[in-house]
């Protein structure tokens, strides 16, 4: 994988290096500078060994998420490039004929071997090209003899076996070199699954409707050489045959599908020379064609002739025949194209490509003949002169009066690699995403672990405080003892992400269809270094932040291990000290995060530039003022800048600003500001600073106030950054942004915290549904959402539902009290009381196991609504058995070949024919619009189909009010049609812009028209638009487009004949009786006949839901990982607790309080927690999925009803719970048995 | 107040031995104590640091166990008692009072007092009934909903004092119950003790390094090294 968020994982590993250098570099300056805090900090770490190995463990998980996500890229791009690697072997290009330019028939998409011969001629002796390999591709149906079993669509080739030596040669699996000769074939390990094939087995291609009987003599890898060409699909079932064989077979003399080239170097140094390869073909190939050739209006009648006299010479009749075919081309307006066609449909075998060129023939007539009337018609005879090209009549050299290139030169091993990469980055992506709630999970337990440190550590605090230490020491003592915790967990946590990575891959292999390809796990340098690095800088910032805090110690309360009291500064409550804690929090770093932010948002420029600078400096005044430096003249008691703040800032001309700055103003101290000036201080940075140099060291801040107007700042511009960006996760971040900002703001003018914070929580709830509706459109536009929404979603409102419990769970206490809980009242009441009185622990674990749950939900809500959206029963569309037919043997009539064939028909009910035209076949676009045509799925039904089908109508045009009256329509005027569900939408799978989209419908439409062309004729017929179906819609024309690209347009198969007629899809749709295994059904009509494939439509649906569930239950595995965080913070919490409560346990014991009461108090305890936590998380994700999918807000969800997967939410939390429990399980045990008298004596 | 007459025994200890352990170190604590102590005496239990004070109460409460000897209390031999009787026999039976409170810090005075009768079984209703008045037994009642944490130290002692008393116990054993407070708020804890001795005619059990708490007792025993060195009643200790 080389890119991530569209940055090279080069780029990111080299940033993540640095910083982790420089964290290092800071750690190794303090160890020298202050060795004895130092060694104070590391002794630490082996003083309670359980306690040690719990936070390690707690440590490790941001490391351990951050590699697994990683890992999991990496393998996914692995694996793809291993795979492609060995599927194209030595084939770097592969030469075809241009179809965007000249779109036709894909079996008439020809390169002619004259014309390799000239690009060979031309590029001999070239230094980048190692050879050429012309191969014969072909998808046909095959049976095996030996086992009875078929399989209808095998891609089999054949190539010259000298060539393909420079490619490798067709190797078997053992390793051993093939030789194919006579009727002999090897079959690729996908095909001998599908018909059970060993060696020696006697098998039937069919070819042009002949069964050619051939042998196995080997079964070979898959791999270009054994029929592979799409490296994306996953079961590509081929072979290969010598090219005696199929050469005659086809009748493609002089012609191949494609060629195969290979570049100098071996399979992976080759691929470099792949740009200047393709470029000197395509040079050789436009130099051919860039001359006239032939007259564009002219046909020539021989080609017919030479086409014909195989089948017509062996007659007196069919001689007759190509004589009057000779005459009516030379006098067409004369002929009698009728009689002709009428004696040719009679001599001619009943196949599909003698169809087609019957009907190629009449069209030429008809055309000539009306030409000749007015002259020439360039017109109607270039398209005429298209369709005479092809295999029929192979004709090539009349298309080469166009000065496009004939051929396309396609880099498939450098695109496959590209596209390899895409996935994996796209993986990695999702997996981060996923993962960002376990490490915000992660980030919150290391948090919470240090903040236990730390409260064990107080009165040990409290005592070096009081013995000289200063703030900073204590900051670099824990950094020291954090920092080891840190690399250490670091180190176990890229192990074991590494073994986490294996779990994952081997999930991802096993369950579901999730990937169409094995994975085999691997690891990236940069990965790895990524991985590490982050783990090692997240946590160095949780530690810091943490031991910043824990340092603002009250030394008497420490000592005595008392709660601090909160000093209210004579400031509070005022606008002058609201004023001044943000001018604080700016000065002390606002400005900086400022700069990056316009920055990230204008680029460099003089604005951003002097916030960073006035930010520099603002943080050495900062530095400078905490100082003895800092200090008034009466308070100072050594003089000398201190050297420790030029560490922290390299630039030494800022720190120099900035100790000028401090200079003067130290004894110039003010007790406060006017208002005004104040003011200004904010908006305008500089004085700012000076402000703060000059304010009286004692003045308290704020500091939630300046952080909360920082973010204010950060939403103001997140906010201005949607006109340009229109992404919904900057405007609700933004807006989410204000909401904290007003909170802290009511906070600290007093307003009564419970009021704040429940009300705003409230409302940022309220802002938060309500984005999934187009409710704040009228402000913004519409904006785009995209998978971080479900993040940022997940945070915001895990953390604002916290907040509302936090601060009104005292108002449910007394209601608990009125509880009967029998025996175990006591139990149930302390097991409450305690998380409700310490808010910080229970609201961090609770957010921890709410996020986690959120994510867990929401996933699971959306992937069960999607499924029943798109993948409900509905999609069968009252059908129950697919069958395909081969456009080389079609099928008249289905219940009687199956009779035929020997299979009892009475329980199929009704047989429906839909022949289908995917979208790479048709051009399409509304009749009104301008432009170009785009494309989509088309299907012609039949008057079976319009009768019985169940598809449900959505949306009806003017005059219609039921399905029914939709579908009768549609039978008695060939000329209307139904468009499905994602058309108004967008919705397809590759969101691809070829795919015709239309603007939304309104109830009762307007019927309107769209135009359907022939890509190949040109041809046009415009059809009446008087339905939308809903999604089942959709999935129905899913199950007939090989690349399940998107639904189709329903047309009548009367229309769909003009229209398309080279278009040879064709599909059987079965209603049978009820009661009837349709899957064994299905399997009989494939196996009596061989050239249709059949399925129950059931399977085909549950696969889908299949591949959807199985990766739902890897990225879930992988989400587990996350609540192994929540949990491991119950469990953190617990041990904890024992420790600090042990006297309250004593006295607990002594009052009467049985051991088994204790240690139910305890389980109840963190029981009460998980299951809030987890009831928390939810009712956020049901109701928060439930507002997505019933707003419509994503497309193709619209009208849908939404479902909520009970017995797998019930799963979850089950689970969740029970792990709590279990955690639990093992301090509460060690509560219980605390000794009473010695819990008493403990201190 | 007469010691032989034995039906109005409530604590009767023999040759009680304690030995604590530290590392490889033996410690005796208490080397063959014998006490009795009749219903409804406040005795107070003297000695300097060390001597087994708190050892002696803890064993003779049933809090700690011992190696050797006998601990009867209402002539039932609590050594005789599974773990779980005889926590609900002090639940039943008995009440404590400590230097540091050991009240529990996340529950308000009046639910901190109603916990021994929750843990007895009382309803909750009733509970807080009793709780309350035992809160204004030691005049706080205004305090019911305040925490620990909002109480001074005295009356945090007060709080003690009323859940060791709200489920009218046979004893209420009080470690250094003044230790931590000042002298008048001290005495005023005492002068509550002595009420409810009176009152409620408690037997109470009270280790003590304060001479003055010793003397408003019926009876001071003195120890030394693990043992009983001399005892004093009320008029003696003067």
């Amino acid at each position: 994988m080389d890119q991530l968020f569209g940055i090279s994982t080069q780029t990111l590993a080299t940033a993540c290096i640095i910083i982790t250098a420089i964290i290092l570099g800071i750690l190794i300056i303090v160890a020298l500078r202050n060795p004895v805090m130092f060694k104070l900090g590391l002794r630490n770490i082996p003083r309670r060994k359980t306690q040690t190995a719990l936070i390690i463990f707690g440590l490790m998980l941001a490391t351990v998420i951050i590699t697994t996500a990683f890992s999991t890229g990496d393998t996914v791009s692995n694996s793809a490039t291993k795979e492609i690697y060995s599927l194209l072997g030595e084939t770097d290009e592969v030469i075809q004929w241009n179809r965007d330019d000249f779109p036709r028939p894909i079996d008439e998409q020809l390169v002619s071997l004259e014309h390799l011969d000239t690009i060979i001629a031309s590029l001999k002796n070239d230094p980048d090209i190692e050879g050429y390999l012309p191969v014969l591709a072909e998808q046909i149906p095959i049976r095996s003899r030996s086992t009875g079993l078929n399989e209808t669509k095998s891609v089999i080739v054949s190539y010259p076996s000298d060539a393909a030596k420079t490619f490798g040669g067709l190797i078997d699996i053992s390793g051993n070199p093939v030789n194919l000769s006579g009727n002999q074939i090897a079959i690729n390990t996908d095909l001998a699954d599908a018909i059970d094939g060993k060696i020696g087995d006697e098998l039937d291609i069919f070819v042009n409707n002949q069964a050619i009987p051939v042998v196995v003599i080997a079964i070979v890898p898959k791999s270009v050489l054994s029929g592979t060409f799409d490296v994306s699909k996953g079961n590509l079932p081929g072979g290969a045959v010598s090219l005696d064989l199929l050469g005659p077979a086809l009748d493609l003399t002089g012609y191949v599908q494609a060629v195969l080239v290979t570049n100098t170097g071996d399979r992976y140094e080759g691929m470099e020379r792949t740009d200047v390869v393709t470029e000197k073909i395509e040079a050789v190939i436009a130099e051919l064609y860039t001359e006239p050739a032939g007259n564009p209006g002219e046909i020539d009648p021989s080609v017919f002739i030479k086409a014909l006299k195989k089948n017509l010479s062996t007659t007196s009749e069919g001689n007759a025949l190509l004589k009057d075919i000779e005459q009516a081309f030379a006098d067409p307006e004369l002929a009698d194209s009728q009689d002709i066609v009428t004696r040719l449909e009679n001599l001619l075998p009943n196949d599909r490509s003698t169809k087609k060129m019957i009907l190629t023939i009449e069209q030429a007539l008809t055309e000539l003949a009306s030409s000749t009337e007015d002259g020439p018609r360039p017109d109607v005879s270039e398209g005429v002169s298209q369709a005479l090209v092809g295999r029929s009549s192979q004709n090539i050299a009349a298309l080469s009066k166009n000065e496009l290139p004939l051929y396309t030169v396609m880099k498939v091993k450098q695109d496959s690699i590209f596209i390899a990469d895409i996935a994996a980055s796209i993986f990695t992506t999702i997996f981060l995403i996923i993962g960002l709630f376990s490490i915000a999970a992660g980030i919150l337990l290391i948090f919470l672990i240090f903040i236990m440190l730390t409260s064990e550590r107080k009165p040990e605090m409290g005592m070096a405080r009081a013995v000289g230490a200063r703030r900073s020491h204590l900051i670099e003592s824990y950094l020291a003892e954090g920092m080891g915790y840190d690399i250490g967990s670091a180190v176990v946590g890229l192990f074991a992400g590494i073994g986490v990575t294996y779990v994952m891959i081997a999930l991802l292999n096993n369950v579901g269809n999730a990937l169409p390809l094995p994975l085999t796990a691997s690891f990236s340098a940069n990965g790895l270094i990524i991985s590490f690095c982050l783990g090692i800088i997240v946590t160095f910032l949780v530690v810091v932040f943490a031991a910043a805090r824990a340092s603002r110690i009250n030394i008497v309360a420490a000592i005595r291990d008392i709660p601090e009291e909160t000093i209210g500064g004579e400031d509070a409550a005022t606008i002058n000290g609201y004023l001044h804690s943000i001018t604080r929090a700016l000065v002390g770093g606002g400005y900086i995060v400022a700069g990056l932010l316009l920055m990230l948002r204008f680029g460099p420029g003089t604005l951003p530039i002097l916030f960073l600078i006035v930010g520099a400096i603002g943080v050495g005044v900062h530095s400078l003022l905490s100082a003895n430096y800092g200090a008034s003249l009466n308070e100072r008691t050594e003089g000398g800048l201190p050297k420790r703040p030029l560490l922290l800032l390299p630039a030494i001309p800022i720190y120099l600003i900035s100790a000028l700055l401090v200079k003067l103003t130290r004894d110039r101290r003010r007790e406060r500001f006017p208002f005004l000036l104040q003011l200004i201080a904010i908006i305008f940075p500089p004085l700012g600073v000076v402000v703060v140099a000059m304010t009286k060291r004692e003045r308290t801040t704020a500091w939630s106030v300046g952080y909360g107007s920082i973010g204010l700042f950060i939403g103001i511009i997140l906010f201005q950054w949607i006109w340009d960006t229109p992404q919904l996760a900057l405007f609700t971040t933004g807006v989410s942004l204000f909401f904290l900002w007003v909170a802290v703001s009511l906070r600290y003018f007093e307003i009564k915290e419970r009021i704040t914070f429940t009300i705003i929580p409230i409302l940022l709830l309220i802002f938060w549904y309500l984005t999934a509706t187009d409710a704040y459109n009228w402000i913004v536009g519409e904006l785009d959402g995209g998978p971080e929404l479900m993040f940022v979603s997940g945070l915001v409102m895990v953390t604002a539902a916290t907040m509302i419990i936090l601060y009104n769970a005292e108002i449910a206490l007394p209601l608990v009290s009125k509880l009967r809980f029998g025996r175990i009242m006591p139990a149930v009441k302390t097991a409450v009381a305690y998380p409700l009185r310490s808010r910080l622990r229970t609201g961090m674990t609770l957010m921890m196991i709410g996020l986690i749950t959120f994510a867990l939900v929401m996933v699971a809500s959306m992937n069960t609504n999607f499924a029943q959206i798109f993948l409900s029963d509905d999609a069968k569309g009252g059908f129950d058995i697919q069958v395909q037919g081969n456009p080389e043997t079609p099928i008249q009539d289905l219940r009687e070949t199956l009779t035929d064939a020997g299979i009892k028909t009475d329980t199929i009910e009704n047989i429906s024919r839909i022949q289908y035209a995917a979208f790479y076949e048709t051009e399409i676009k509304p009749r009104e619009a301008e432009g170009r045509f785009y494309s989509y799925g088309i299907m012609g039904v039949d008057d079976e189909f319009l009768q019985i089908n169940t598809l449900e109508i959505e949306q009806f045009a003017q005059g219609y009010n039921s399905s029914q009256e939709v579908w009768e329509a549609l039978r008695t005027n060939p000329n209307f049609a139904v468009i499905p569900h994602g058309m108004t939408t967008g919705t397809n799978r590759f969101a691809d812009a070829n795919l015709l989209t239309l603007e939304p419908l309104v109830d009762n439409f307007e019927p309107f028209e769209i135009s359907l062309r022939n890509k190949a004729t040109q041809e046009i017929i415009n059809v009446t638009v008087i339905a939308k179906t809903n999604t089942a819609g959709d999935s129905f024309g899913v199950f007939m487009d090989e690349m399940r690209a998107s639904g189709a347009i329903i047309i009548n198969n009367t229309v769909f004949k003009t229209v398309l007629p080279d278009a040879d899809l064709e599909y059987f749709y079965l209603q049978t009786s009820k009661g009837i295994d349709t899957d064994k059904l299905a399997k009989t009509i494939e196996s009596a006949l061989v050239q249709v494939s059949a399925e129950s439509l059931q399977n085909l649906l549950d696969d889908e839901r299949a591949t959807a569930t199985g990766f739902l239950l890897v990225l879930q595995g992988f989400m587990g990982l996350g609540l192994i965080v929540g949990i491991a913070a119950l469990g953190v919490i617990s041990f904890r607790a024992v420790v600090e409560r042990r006297q309250q346990i004593g006295m607990l014991r002594a009052i009467g309080y049985q051991r088994a009461m204790i240690a139910l108090s305890f389980l109840l305890e963190s029981g009460f927690i998980a299951l809030v936590g987890i009831a928390l998380g939810l009712i956020l994700g049901i109701t928060f999925s439930w507002s997505v999918i019933a707003s419509g807000g994503i497309p193709g969800t619209e009208g849908a009803s939404f479902v909520i997967p009970w017995r797998y939410l019930i799963v979850i939390a089950s689970i969740a719970f029970a792990a709590s429990l279990v955690m639990t399980y093992f301090p509460a045990r060690q509560a219980s048995k605390v000794e009473v008298a010695e819990a008493l004596r403990y201190e | 107040m007469a010691l032989d007459e034995n039906d109005q025994l409530i604590i009767e200890a023999k040759a009680v031995h304690k030995t604590y352990y530290t590392g490889n170190v033996e410690v005796p604590a208490l080397r063959g104590v014998d006490l009795k102590v009749q219903k409804g005496e406040m005795l107070a239990i003297m000695g300097p640091s060390g001597c087994g004070k708190t050892t002696l109460l803890n064993c003779l409460s049933g809090l700690d166990t011992f190696e050797k000897g006998t601990v009867s209390i209402n002539g039932e031999d609590i050594t005789r008692l599974a773990d779980n009787e005889k926590t609900d026999f002090r639940a039943r039976e008995m009440g404590f009072v400590f230097q540091t409170y050991n009240l529990l810090p996340v529950l308000d005075a009046v639910e901190n007092i109603e916990l021994p009768l929750i843990v007895s079984g009382v309803r909750p209703s009733i509970a807080r009934k009793q709780a309350l008045a035992a809160l204004e037994r030691v005049n706080l009642a205004e305090y019911a909903s305040h925490r620990p944490g909002q109480l001074s130290g005295g009356q945090r002692q007060r709080v003690t004092l009323a859940r060791s008393v709200v489920n009218t116990p046979a004893i209420v054993w009080a470690d250094e119950p003044t230790g931590a407070l000042d002298s008048q708020t001290a005495t005023e804890i005492m002068d509550l003790l002595c009420d409810l001795n009176k009152k409620e005619h408690q037997t109470q059990v009270i280790v003590t390094h304060a001479p003055e708490v010793a003397k408003l007792c019926d009876r001071t025993i003195y120890m030394a090294d693990g043992l009983i060195e001399r005892e004093e009643l009320a008029e003696q200790t003067t």
